[in-house]
C-alpha cells in the first residue's frame, strides 16, 4: 500500500495535533444514598415492630454497602445494627428490587413502644461513611383484628362456586399489600374448621370480614372439606370442594390462625360466593321478509306528458300491471277519496294472499302547483298509519317515485313512504331540521357532471331521475344508457296480534313484537355491557306502568335495581318501516360527435343499493353478551378482568353499565394474587 | 591514489553507482539520505516478510485509581507504506487502596473491569535506518519508526453468562454497554468503579521496531487513547513493549 507525499504529510500533521491534546484525571463522581421507602410500623397487639427500605443511588449501590436500624424504647438503646441479624417474628425473604439497589424488610419482637427509628445506609461494610434517614414511623394501637392488626385472612370461590381459595393480605399504614410481599414479607397462615351457611356479616368498615364474629354462627353447617389448610404464600386452595347441599349458601366461613410476636392469633374469616349470572336474553327475533308490490300509476289519461318518461318510471319501479289513477280532474275536491279507495280496494285485494305489502306508486304528472302531491300525501295518510299498526298482512310503507323533486310534508307519512326524488331542504331555511328518510336516500342531484374530451362527452344519469333530469339526458345521449331497474324488493318485519308501537318522537318508533321479555325476581339484579353488542342500541324496553314510556335498554339494570324484581318488555326501535333493496344497471353514456352523425355508446355497471332502515337486513339481534342477569349473591364482591377481588363494591352496585369479565381463581392456584 | 581505491571499491559493490568523480558521494551522505525518509531497509527486509508476530505486554494509564494491565498476541502484515495488523489481548484490572478508600464513600470513579480486547491496528512508517547497539557486539538492527493507530473492541464473557445465543450475539456485538450489562459487570469489577459503557476505544500514537538481522523484533509502543465514541475516560495514555518474530 502506497501513500502520496501529500496525503502522508496530512496524516502526520493530523497525528501530531491528536497527541498535542492534553490528558486528565477521571473524575468522582457523587452518588449519594436515596431511599425511596422507609418505614417503621410497630403493631401493640402482635408486639411485632416492622421494617421495609428500598434505598438505591445514582450510580447504584453495591453489595458492599449495608442498611442498619436503630431506636429507642423504655428498655433501652438498640444501636445501629442490621435488621436482619436479629431474631425475626415472620419470614422475610430475600428479594431484589433491581440492580444497584438494596431492599428488603424485617420484624422483631418489641414489647414497648420504639421511638426515634433511625434508618442508615452504610456506603461499604468497611467503612463509616453513611446515609441517615429517619423513617416514616407508625405505631398501630390494639383493637378490632381487621384495623388493628397487620394481616388479614379472607377467602373467594373458583367459577363453579364450590372451592374455597384462602387469601393473606398484608395491612400496613403507608404500604400496599403487593409491595409489603415484593419487600419480603411472607406471613404463614392456616385455616380450620370451614362451614358453610347464610348470615354473612355486614359491617361495611370490614370490607373483608376478617375477625367479623368471635366465632362463625352456629346456624353454619359443617363444610366437610379440608381440615387444615395453610401457606407461607398469600393464597391456597382448598383441595376438596363444597357439597352440592351447600349450593344454596352464600358463604364459608372459617378459624384462620396467624403468628406474630406474642404466639398466635385466630379469628374468624369469610369466603363469599362469587354473584351467579347468564344472559339475561339470548336474542331478539324479528322474522324478516320480502313483502309483495302493490302498484299503481297516477298519469293523465286524456293528455300525454312524456312517454318517455313515463315508460321509465314505471321500469323502474317493475310495474307490470298497475293500477291507473287518472290524474286529470286531480283539482276536484273528491280527487283525494278516490285515490284513497282505489287504495284500499287494491290492497284488500292483495291482502287476501297473506303476504305484508309495499305500494308502488309511479306519479307521473307536470302539475307545479303541488296540490295533486299533497293530495296523494293525504291520501297515504289515510291508510299508511293505520296499515303500520296492524297485524301483517299489512301494508309496510310506499315508495312513490314522481316527476318532480318534493319533500314529504305530511307527518303522518314522513316516516311511512319514501318519496323519490327528494328535494333537499335548503339549511339556511332550517339548519336544524334533519333529513327525513327520503332525503338521506334518494336526494335530488344536479344534472351528472358532463365530461368533454374533443369530439367525446361522457355522463350518467341516476337511477331514479326527475323527468327534466332524465329530458335533458336523452338530448344528448341514448335511452338505452340511461339505467335500467332489475330488482326491487322491500323487506319489513312480519308483525304479530299483539304487536304494539310506541312512537319516540317524530323520527323513529318502538316495536314490541311478540311478547319479549325479561324478569327478574327480588335480589335478582342486571349488568348492561354497550361493548358487547352491537345491536344492543337498537333495543329498548318498558315496565307495564309505563308502557308509553320506552327506555334504551342500557336503563335497565339501573331502573330495576330501584324497582327491585319485575318484568321488562323488549323491544325494537326503527325509523322506518322497511327496507327497499334496489339492484340496476347504471350506465357511463357517452357519445361521440363524427362529421356529420353522432355516434352514442354506454359503459354499463351493476349497482345495488338499499333505502331505508338498514335494520331490516338481520332477523336476529343478539343481546346475550350485552345484558347480564345476576341471579344469587349479586350483593357480593366479585372479580374483574384482571382477576382482583373488589371487596368494597358489590355487583349491583358496580356493574349497572359496566361490562361483566371476570377472570375467577382456577384450583389448585395458590401463590401471590393480583390483590393490590 | 587512495581515493581511486575507494570508488573501486564502491563501484564494485554498488555497481549502480556512477564511477566519474563528479558523481561520487561520500557513504556517510548516502546513509543519511536513507534516515529520516522511510523508504528502504537496509540491515532488514522486513517489508519483503509475510508475517509479523508480537506478544506484547502494557499498562494503559487511565488516569484512575485502578490498576490494567494488558498482555497480547498479535499479527502484522507489512506492506511497502502501510503495516496492519490485529490481536487479542486481555487486560486485567485491579483495585487500589485509593480505589479501596474511594469505595468506602458515596463516590465512583470510571473505568474498565477485565476484559478481552479485539485490536485492529495500522502503522506508517515515518524513519528508518540501521542502529548500532552499545555494547557493541551486538549486530547492527534496522530501526522503523512509525506513527500508529489502534482501534480496540472490549469483549466482556461474563455478559454472554445465562443469556440465549441470539441475546448472547446482541450483546457481544452491541457498540456500547447496556444498563442491564453494566449490573451485570459491577459485581465484578472494583467497588469505586462506575463501568464505562464505550466499548470500543481508539488509540494514537508512535511505534518503534528494531529489527535484527535473523528476524528478531524488539517493539514498543506510546499511544493516546482518544476520548471518543461516547466514552466517559477522558484522553490517556497506553504504552506498550513486545517481542516479535519476522515470519
Amino acid at each position: 500500500m502506497k501513500l502520496n507525499g501529500l496525503t502522508a504529510s496530512k496524516l502526520c500533521a493530523a497525528f501530531i495535533a491528536l497527541l498535542l491534546q492534553s490528558c486528565s484525571k477521571v473524575p468522582l463522581e457523587y452518588t449519594p444514598a436515596e431511599f425511596q421507602v422507609a418505614q417503621a410500623v410497630w403493631y401493640e397487639a402482635e408486639q411485632t415492630l416492622f421494617f421495609f427500605w428500598n434505598v438505591g443511588s445514582p450510580l447504584g449501590l453495591r453489595s458492599e454497602s449495608v442498611f442498619e436500624v436503630s431506636y429507642v424504647n423504655d428498655d433501652g438503646q438498640v444501636g445501629w445494627m442490621a435488621p436482619q441479624s436479629r431474631e425475626q417474628v415472620h419470614i422475610h425473604e430475600s428479594v431484589s428490587c433491581g440492580a444497584g439497589r438494596i431492599c428488603g424488610s424485617a420484624s422483631h419482637k418489641v414489647v414497648k413502644e420504639p421511638r426515634a427509628l433511625s434508618f442508615r445506609l452504610r456506603y461499604h461494610r468497611d467503612g463509616e461513611i453513611s446515609a441517615v434517614v429517619n423513617p416514616e414511623s407508625f405505631v398501630i394501637r390494639s383493637g378490632a383484628a381487621h384495623q388493628n392488626r397487620s394481616f388479614v385472612v379472607y377467602g373467594v370461590f373458583d367459577e363453579s362456586n364450590s372451592f374455597v381459595q384462602w387469601r393473606g393480605r398484608h395491612v400496613f399504614p403507608a404500604l400496599r399489600n403487593e409491595e409489603a410481599q415484593a419487600l419480603g414479607l411472607r406471613r404463614p397462615f392456616e385455616i380450620k374448621d370451614q362451614t358453610y351457611g347464610n348470615a354473612l356479616p355486614t359491617n361495611p368498615d370490614n370490607p373483608y370480614l376478617y375477625g367479623a364474629e368471635a366465632a362463625c354462627p352456629q346456624s353454619y353447617i359443617q363444610a366437610g372439606v379440608d381440615a387444615l389448610v395453610r401457606t407461607s404464600e398469600r393464597a391456597v386452595f382448598n383441595q376438596r370442594g363444597l357439597p352440592a347441599a351447600a349450593s344454596a349458601a352464600d358463604s364459608v366461613c372459617a378459624s384462620a390462625t396467624v403468628n406474630d410476636a406474642t404466639g398466635s392469633f385466630t379469628a374468624t374469616a369469610f369466603a363469599r360466593k362469587n354473584p351467579e349470572t347468564r344472559a339475561a336474553f339470548s336474542s331478539l327475533r324479528s322474522p324478516v321478509k320480502g313483502t309483495t308490490s302493490v302498484g299503481f300509476v297516477i298519469t293523465p289519461c286524456r293528455r300525454t306528458i312524456s312517454l318517455q318518461h313515463l315508460n321509465m318510471q314505471k321500469q323502474r319501479l317493475l310495474l307490470q300491471s298497475p293500477v291507473e289513477i287518472c290524474s286529470d280532474d286531480f283539482n276536484q275536491a273528491d280527487f283525494k277519496d278516490r285515490m284513497s279507495a282505489i287504495f284500499q280496494e287494491r290492497i284488500s285485494q292483495v291482502r287476501a294472499a297473506g303476504n305484508d305489502m309495499t305500494l308502488y306508486i309511479a306519479l307521473h304528472h307536470d302539475d307545479l302547483t303541488k296540490n295533486l302531491v299533497l293530495k296523494l300525501e293525504q291520501a297515504l295518510a289515510e291508510i299508511l298509519p293505520n296499515e303500520r299498526a296492524r297485524v301483517s298482512p299489512r301494508v309496510t310503507g310506499a315508495f312513490v317515485f314522481d316527476s318532480i323533486q318534493h319533500v314529504v310534508t305530511n307527518p303522518l307519512i314522513k316516516n311511512l313512504a319514501l318519496w323519490c326524488p327528494a328535494a333537499l331542504v335548503d339549511p339556511k331555511v332550517d339548519p336544524f331540521a334533519a333529513p327525513d328518510e327520503s332525503q338521506r336516500s334518494c336526494p335530488v342531484l344536479p344534472d351528472g357532471p358532463q365530461l368533454n374530451a374533443g369530439p367525446v362527452r361522457l355522463s350518467s344519469l341516476p337511477i331514479l331521475p326527475s323527468r327534466q333530469s332524465y329530458e335533458n339526458f336523452l338530448g344528448k345521449f341514448s335511452e338505452v344508457n340511461a339505467g335500467k331497474m332489475n330488482s326491487l324488493t322491500a323487506f319489513a318485519p312480519q308483525r304479530t296480534a299483539i304487536s304494539t308501537d310506541v312512537s319516540l318522537g317524530d323520527f323513529a318508533w318502538v316495536t314490541f313484537f311478540n311478547n319479549e321479555r325479561v324478569t327478574a325476581g327480588n335480589g335478582e339484579f342486571f349488568s348492561f355491557c354497550a361493548a358487547d353488542s352491537k345491536d344492543a342500541s337498537r333495543i329498548y324496553f318498558r315496565t307495564a306502568a309505563a308502557a308509553q314510556q320506552p327506555l334504551p335498554l342500557s336503563n335497565l339494570p339501573s331502573v330495576q335495581a330501584v324497582a327491585q324484581g319485575g318484568s321488562y318488555e323488549l323491544g325494537l326501535v326503527w325509523d322506518f318501516p322497511f327496507l327497499l333493496r334496489l339492484e340496476y344497471t347504471f350506465y357511463l353514456a357517452g357519445s361521440a360527435n363524427a362529421v356529420v352523425a353522432s355516434v352514442p355508446f354506454g359503459l354499463s355497471f351493476n349497482q345495488q343499493q338499499s333505502y331505508g332502515s338498514s335494520g331490516w337486513t338481520q332477523q336476529e339481534f343478539q343481546i346475550d353478551r350485552a345484558l347480564l342477569q345476576c341471579t344469587r349473591f349479586c350483593l357480593h364482591p366479585f372479580f374483574d378482568e384482571s382477576g382482583t377481588y373488589s371487596a368494597r363494591q358489590t355487583w349491583r352496585d358496580a356493574m349497572q353499565t359496566n361490562c361483566y369479565r371476570p377472570r375467577f381463581p382456577r384450583p389448585p392456584e395458590g401463590g401471590f394474587p393480583v390483590d393490590p | 591514489m587512495i581515493r581511486k581505491i575507494s570508488l573501486f571499491l564502491l563501484a564494485f559493490l554498488c555497481p549502480s553507482v556512477a564511477l566519474s568523480a563528479e558523481d561520487v558521494v561520500p557513504f556517510p551522505a548516502l546513509v543519511e539520505r536513507t534516515v529520516g525518509v522511510a523508504g528502504k531497509s537496509v540491515r532488514f527486509d522486513w517489508r519483503k516478510k509475510k508475517n509479523l508476530i508480537f506478544v506484547n505486554v502494557g499498562q494503559p494509564v487511565e488516569y484512575n485509581n485502578f490498576e490494567t494491565y494488558r498482555t497480547a498476541a498479535a499479527v502484522q502484515f507489512p506492506s511497502e507504506n502501510l503495516t496492519l495488523g490485529f490481536g487479542l489481548a486481555k487486560a486485567l484490572v485491579f483495585s487500589t487502596a485509593s480505589a479501596d478508600a474511594i469505595a468506602l464513600m458515596p463516590y465512583r470513579q470510571a473505568g474498565r473491569p477485565e476484559r478481552w480486547e479485539l485490536e485492529l491496528s495500522g502503522f506508517y512508517p515515518v524513519a528508518e535506518g540501521v542502529v548500532t547497539f552499545r555494547p557493541d557486539f551486538m549486530p547492527a538492527a534496522q530501526m522503523v519508526f512509525s506513527l500508529a493507530a489502534d482501534v480496540r473492541y472490549m469483549v466482556y464473557p461474563s455478559l454472554f453468562s445465562g443469556q440465549d445465543f441470539s441475546n448472547g450475539f446482541k450483546s457481544m456485538i452491541a457498540t456500547r454497554l447496556s444498563e442491564a450489562d453494566k449490573d451485570k459487570l459491577s459485581p465484578s469489577a472494583p467497588a469505586a468503579m462506575k463501568i464505562d459503557s464505550a466499548k470500543i476505544s481508539v488509540l494514537t500514537g508512535f511505534n518503534l521496531h528494531l529489527y535484527t538481522s535473523g528476524g528478531l523484533i524488539v517493539s514498543s509502543k506510546a499511544m493516546l487513547a482518544l476520548s471518543i465514541l461516547g466514552t466517559a475516560m477522558p484522553r490517556h495514555a497506553d504504552l506498550t513493549l513486545g517481542l516479535g518474530y519476522a515470519l
